[in-house]
């Protein structure tokens, strides 16, 4: 698998377009996990411990760190803004792309959101630093 | 309110099946002003241009921060995508020329030994 690095960007989408709101500076994926239960009887001899799939899905949580656009003031505000209205939306899936390489070269996940976390900073002479968290549906979609 | 794109925006939603909505593309509403705010389109009729609520020098630089971000461009990089030095980065993090990309000098082999 290729190591993203510079040249990632995180899109969030508004209506039926997304466009690039941060350049990012580190992913985290989700750690998608099929639950399970512990299966044990009371009249199991054996030594191991018998676990079965639940049938439920953990869709985990992504996380990402980035410079948000910074062209000016109003620029910002417009990203804050909409990475706002996308936490606001409990319980709607909002879709994310995570594309990293140059241009249109590659998307690392496309994940539907269930809500979003966001945390800006302004880094002094480096511009508006993010970290955002989406917690990820268990449902495919 | 109609905005229209500068630069290729990925379709998502009812539209993924389009991949992308291509440069040219007419937005409007509410995603037509984000969409110009950020950088992304320019306006297409005065109620965008009212709403958007920036100079033409501040609607420029959005849209020169818009083509660097999505080019996933950090900020100490920007003068240089800025100057078409680079266009942006390979993916193992190495600068991609751009048209002014200059080839960096070999050190003198000479000069080295005579140190």
């Amino acid at each position: 698998m290729t190591i993203a690095s510079k040249g990632s960007s995180l899109s969030i989408g508004s209506g039926n377009a997304a466009a690039a709101i941060a350049s990012l500076i580190s992913i985290d994926g989700p750690e998608v996990e099929a639950e399970t239960y512990e299966a044990d009887t009371l009249d199991n001899t054996n030594a191991g411990i018998p676990y079965l799939p639940s049938g439920r899905v953990e869709g985990g949580k992504i996380s990402a760190e980035g410079f948000l656009v910074s062209g000016n003031k109003s620029a910002v505000l417009a990203s804050i803004a909409n990475l706002a209205t996308n936490c606001s939306k409990n319980g709607t899936t909002v879709a994310s792309v995570i594309s990293y390489g140059s241009g249109n070269s590659a998307v690392a996940f496309n994940q539907n959101l269930a809500g979003l976390g966001i945390s800006p900073s302004a880094a002094l002479k480096e511009g508006v630093k993010v970290k955002i968290t989406g917690k990820v549906s268990g449902d495919v979609t | 309110m109609k905005a229209k794109t500068l630069v290729p925006l990925r379709a998502i939603g009812d539209a993924a099946h389009l991949g992308w909505h291509p440069v040219g593309t007419v937005f409007e509403g509410d995603q037509a002003l984000f969409f110009t705010r950020i950088g992304a389109c320019e306006p297409l009729d005065e109620e965008c241009k009212a709403a958007h609520g920036m100079t033409e020098e501040q609607l420029k630089e959005a849209q020169f921060a818009y083509r660097a971000t999505a080019a996933g461009i950090w900020p100490e990089d920007y003068e240089l995508f800025r100057d078409e030095v680079i266009t942006g980065y390979d993916l193992d993090g190495n600068y991609v020329p751009g048209a002014n990309w200059k080839e960096p000098e070999e050190p003198d082999p000479e000069e080295e030994t005579s140190e």
